[in-house]
């Protein structure tokens, strides 16, 4: 898979984050991933069409979820993640997919990022390709979002 | 795109899978109101879920218990229900998904709410819940085959 | 009578495995075209029948009908549609490419044991 195509998707979390103060984000390695997943509590879908086709699923547990929702809110504690802790983070995806449009936009690629639906659960996992998934960790001081993605090019 | 328009979509879908369970797994089912389900359950479901990429894109996804979809599943590819791998049942519900999507898309394919699939995905867990940006429009189809409950879901995002 | 299934989704490939084990058949499986191609390149002697799905990862059914239907190796093998892609000029267009028949889903089994009969008797063995 050609990384051009993975980038702006990891490119805009760190950005995003940022954009909160959060700075010691860390790109873990590329892993060819079994296609399940298990042990979140929060995944936020995409889907892209375009000139590559498939899913992308944004992973965190819930501890790290009401991290990021305190961060945007700057620092008020976050006990759980109700309604509105929900629609926080609903709103963090958001930025982050339409940070990863922007940034296809910019290198020219014809790549449709859609609107972010967030799946809440326990003992989650999914399959979001019937072809093998990448993933990749970001290790940030609010916790591990992982990015799995599942590209038919 | 109106209130209106929703539910008439929806119910294509819905119409779509009926026909899809009634032909691959002679599944015969009936459909209420979402709001008459009560949707807390304990036990793990699986949903599978597809992006309608249109002029606007929507999302659809189909939750059951796990017991269902092994069920229909089973009774789609004549395997038993035990001899069914987990994988399986991500890979049978992703492609019911599909399959009813991809009825539904040719369906709408003259008229502005025709829309492109994508690749369907699948979720296991418990107390799924599926949630969008406020204020969007959206609606659900609770469907019965006998003892086993299916939720149709859909989301203009 | 050996028949290759190329579908991603192994539920249905599953479904065809029950349809030509009636028929007394041994099932080939790809998960989509690449797969396909190279098991083709091994197999294809011994091929009777080619199912084939539409919309698949890396290379997609369409596209493999093309690049069957060129290569003389595998132009005589027949091949079935079986996809939820129901537009009509999608359809004319699988005819159109060499598909000797179209199978769209959702499929009853008899309606796909009876399909699978004829396109093994259409194929021009």
């Amino acid at each position: 898979m050609d990384v051009k195509y993975i980038l702006p998707f990891l490119e805009s979390v760190k950005s995003v984050l940022e954009q909160f103060g959060v700075t010691d984000i860390k790109r873990g390695q590329l892993a060819k991933n079994d296609i399940m997943h298990v042990n979140q509590d929060v995944t936020a879908v995409v889907g892209v069409v375009g000139q590559i086709r498939g899913n992308i699923a944004y992973s965190m547990s819930e501890d790290t979820a009401r991290r990021i929702v305190s961060t945007m809110m700057m620092g008020m504690p976050v006990e759980q993640l109700d309604e509105m802790g929900r629609s926080a983070i609903g709103e963090f995806a958001n930025m982050v997919t339409g940070n990863a449009s922007i940034l296809f936009s910019n290198t020219g690629l014809e790549v449709d990022v859609t609107p972010p639906s967030i799946i809440f659960g326990k003992d989650m996992y999914f399959i979001i390709s019937t072809v093998q998934t990448i993933k990749i960790d970001m290790e940030t001081s609010l916790g591990k979002i992982e990015v799995n993605i599942g590209l038919e090019i | 795109m109106t209130d209106m328009d929703i539910e008439k979509i929806a119910d294509f879908f819905t119409e779509s899978l009926r026909q899809v369970l009634s032909t691959m797994a002679g599944f015969e089912i009936s459909h209420v109101a979402c709001d008459q389900l009560n949707t807390s359950t304990d036990n793990p479901i699986i949903m599978g879920a597809m992006v309608l990429h249109g002029k606007k894109d929507a999302i659809i996804s189909l939750s059951m218990e796990k017991d269902t979809a092994a069920m229909i599943i089973a009774y789609m590819t004549g395997i038993l229900p035990r001899e069914l791998k987990e994988q399986d049942l991500f890979d049978g519900v992703a492609e019911l998904v599909n399959i009813m999507a991809g009825e539904v898309k040719a369906r709408l394919s003259n008229t502005p709410h025709h829309f492109l699939l994508t690749s369907p995905f699948s979720l296991g867990g418990t107390n799924l819940k599926m949630v969008q940006k406020k204020n969007l429009l959206e609606t659900c189809r609770h469907l019965k085959a006998g003892e086993m409950d299916i939720t149709f879901r859909i989301a203009y995002i | 009578m050996r028949v290759l299934s190329v579908d991603d989704s192994s539920m249905v490939r599953k479904i065809i495995k029950g349809a030509v084990e009636v028929l007394d058949g041994e099932l080939l499986e790809a998960s989509d075209g690449i797969e396909a191609l190279e098991l083709l390149e091994e197999e294809y002697k011994s091929v009777d029948l080619i199912l084939l799905d539409w919309n698949m990862p890396r290379l997609d059914g369409m596209e493999v009908l093309k690049r069957l239907k060129g290569d003389r190796r595998f132009r005589s093998i027949p091949v079935m549609m079986v996809t939820t892609e129901s537009e009509r000029e999608n359809i004319v267009r699988a005819i159109q490419h060499g598909a000797v028949h179209y199978l769209v889903k959702p499929f009853t089994i008899e309606e796909l044991i009876k399909r699978i009969m004829e396109s093994l008797g259409k194929g021009g063995l």
